[in-house]
């Protein structure tokens, strides 16, 4: 039964995934061939180079800006995820295990947070930020980031924390563990998989994040890549400098990527099978 | 030495009712102990507060006269193993069972001398590198006793360890637990809902129901002498037979199947004309020629027959046949739905009768049990 309709539905669901990576990827490869053409065939309107030239990337990391942009994207988003993942554990755990007054509103009230509108909250932070002298750092990012990427971590790591088999802890404890040993040796392994996902969530919320970036910030101090990319001059003003942002996309698209690769294969399901009979 | 002393514990959880009430009894070094009950009887939530899982509402427990009420889980040196077996799913059988000993900063090598010496008492030798969602449920079992084991603990306190194993492997692991508690000689307290596993393992037993104690002795006293009608039920199997009953004149028990003068060893001041519950066990009826002298018979009409190879049991609905026997009451066991009384008795399994059989059976008078109809206190008798 469920192999023949594995056969049946297997090549509608082939073609619809080719379909879906296709649409996805195009875009991309368009930018990657851009980004390798020399700057005479840019306008050539053929999809592959003819000749390969990384003058772009040179042109873009010769430009002090952007060494600085990526640098600001790293740590923001870096400590943006640690700070987020940090918090979040300690209340899924709380939201799951506790027993406390105001439980449910506390899991609701994330949840309200996560959907309010970005853009309403724009404005009154840049007049905030500059009262607070937090307009243009780290900080004045990690605040708004950490306030949007919250509510998605804690949703995150609680569902996974409602699958883990509680006797594990007491077992724990029973077999010498502190509460905090119990904990780590323990319970946070089994959560792991719900960690490092939430974490390439929140980086990439971090890491992407154009409307933030592009209102609080206005030097190198802070600056990220969307916008540093955004602020690329052309060598005249009436020129798009199309190669260097194409180059430039590629770039801050890498981190991205090595990250999901990294961690993909620890984002396993099952991984508390065999814990407890049944 | 580990002696543990649970004085007047009780267990109120938060929001709902006593789990646990005044429960009272020692549990002696060394020996194996047993709390059986029916689900839900409180004694998972007893076990609890034993090892310091769950705070004591009321009461104290004493390890070798140390109150332990405050004591950390940690700090008690007592193994257990959950219901669920709650082994780490991350971790192979071997940092399963070296666990407790790396929590306990034992140095590498004794460690590993330790673990490998419980995987060779479990047998566990080639499953070591192991996940436990690569074991059966048997070997899983054999793990979380090898993570009990390999402490040494003080105590020993299994909760319902083999609920989960099939009928053939829960013997089998049976007969391994009493072993292996017998040779390493930790004091055990070991939790079951099954009564089988109760009377063949346990020195001592105590049966719970409700969160409170109904019966502490070895299985032979719970068996022979059961203080009440929970106890007499809950113990045996298949279960005893229970016939309500009136005393009449000349201490003459009014039974279904007849009236039995009743054995002059019990309070007979006391049970002058009452209603009593009669229990009397599958085991004391015979066959009339294989009674003992004197024993009632009755003529019973047989409507089921379970044959199990060595024992044949039959479920039987006496007759009235006798003059003087009353028409047949309620059926005390209201499962069956049945009318009238049914009886079920053992009976020679070469016995060559079937469904809708006439037979003649008799019953041991001298082995019948008396409860009060109304509190199904025990009438005991005077030995
Ligand atoms: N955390 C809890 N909060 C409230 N009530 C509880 C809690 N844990 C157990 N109880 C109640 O306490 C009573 C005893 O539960 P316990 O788990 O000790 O039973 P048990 O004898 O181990 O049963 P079983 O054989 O099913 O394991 C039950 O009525 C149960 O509903
Ligand atoms: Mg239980």
């Amino acid at each position: 039964m469920r192999m023949r309709l594995k056969g049946t539905d297997g090549l509608p669901g082939a073609l619809g995934s080719l379909l879906a990576v296709a649409y996805a990827l195009l875009p991309v490869i368009w930018i990657v061939s851009l980004s390798l053409k020399p700057s005479r065939e840019l306008g050539n309107g053929r999809f592959l180079p003819e000749t390969f030239s990384l003058e772009h990337y040179r042109a873009v990391f010769t430009d002090p800006q952007f060494p600085a942009a990526i640098l600001n994207s790293l740590g923001i988003a870096s400590i943006t995820t640690a700070l987020s993942i940090l918090i979040a554990v300690f209340a899924a755990y709380a939201i799951v295990r506790l027993d406390f007054r105001g439980k449910q509103w506390i899991f609701y009230g994330t949840l309200a947070v996560a959907m309010f509108p970005q853009v309403s909250v724009v404005g009154p932070l840049f007049e905030l930020w500059r009262t607070l002298r937090l307009f243009d750092t780290w900080p004045g990012l990690i605040l708004p980031y950490l306030s949007f990427t919250l509510p998605l971590a804690v949703w995150t790591l609680t569902a996974f924390f409602r699958e883990v088999p509680w006797e594990l802890e007491k077992a724990a404890r029973v077999d010498g563990a502190t509460p905090s040993q119990a904990f780590r040796l323990v319970i946070l392994p089994l959560v792991a998989p719900g960690i490092f996902a939430s974490a390439i969530l929140v980086f990439i919320f971090a890491w992407n994040d154009f409307l933030f970036a592009a209102s609080l910030t206005s030097t190198d101090r802070a600056r990220t890549v969307p916008v540093a990319i955004a602020f690329f001059t052309g060598s005249s003003q009436f020129e798009l400098p199309v190669g260097s942002i194409a180059a430039a996309s590629v770039v801050v698209t890498i981190p991205v990527i090595a990250l999901v690769l990294m961690f993909q294969r620890r984002i396993i399901a099952g991984l508390t099978a065999g814990a407890v009979k049944g | 030495m580990a002696e543990i002393v649970i004085d007047h514990v009780s267990k109120r959880f938060a929001g709902g009712g006593w789990a646990v009430r005044k429960v009272t009894f020692t549990v002696k070094d060394g020996e194996f102990f047993i709390l059986v009950g029916p689900s839900g009887c409180g004694k998972s939530t007893l076990l609890h507060m034993i090892v310091g899982l769950e705070d004591i509402t009321e009461g104290e427990i004493r390890l070798d006269g140390q109150r332990i009420n405050e004591l950390d889980p940690k700090d008690r040196n007592m193994a257990m193993v959950f219901q669920s077996y709650a082994l780490y799913p991350h971790m192979t059988v071997r940092e399963n069972i070296a666990f407790p000993l790396r929590l306990a900063k034992l140095p590498r090598s004794e460690i590993k001398r330790r673990v490998d010496e419980a995987a060779g008492i479990l047998q566990l030798g080639a499953l070591l590198d192991r996940k436990p969602s690569d074991l059966s449920g048997g070997q899983r079992q054999r793990v979380a006793m090898g993570r009990a084991i390999v402490r040494r603990p003080q105590v020993f306190l299994l909760d319902e360890p083999l609920s989960n194993l099939d009928a053939r492997l829960r013997v089998q692991m049976r007969t391994e637990i009493a072993a292996l508690q017998r040779r390493l000689g930790i004091t055990t307290i070991y939790v079951t809902h099954d009564q089988t596993e109760a009377m063949v393992l346990g020195d001592r037993v105590a049966l719970l129901r409700s969160g409170e104690v109904q019966q502490i002795g070895t299985p032979k006293q719970l068996y022979e002498t059961p203080r009440n009608e929970f106890v007499a039920g809950f113990i045996g199997s298949p279960a005893m037979n229970f016939l309500h009953a009136e005393i009449g004149d000349d201490n003459l028990l009014l039974l279904p199947m007849g009236p039995c003068p009743l054995p002059a060893s019990f309070p007979l001041d006391r049970l002058d004309h009452r209603n009593v519950v009669v229990g009397i066990r599958p085991e004391h009826f015979h066959l009339p020629g294989a009674a003992p002298p004197a024993s009632p018979v009755f003529s019973a009409e047989i409507i089921l027959a379970e044959w199990l190879g060595a024992d044949l049991y039959l479920h039987v609905q006496p007759v009235p046949s006798h003059p003087g026997a009353r028409e047949a009451p309620l059926l005390i066991e209201p499962e069956t739905g049945k009318p009238g009384v049914v009886l079920i008795v053992r009976v020679p399994p070469d016995l060559r009768l079937g469904r809708g059989d006439r037979m003649e059976l008799a019953y041991d008078a001298a082995k019948i049990h008396l409860f009060d109809a109304d509190t199904g206190e025990s009438f005991l008798r005077n030995h």
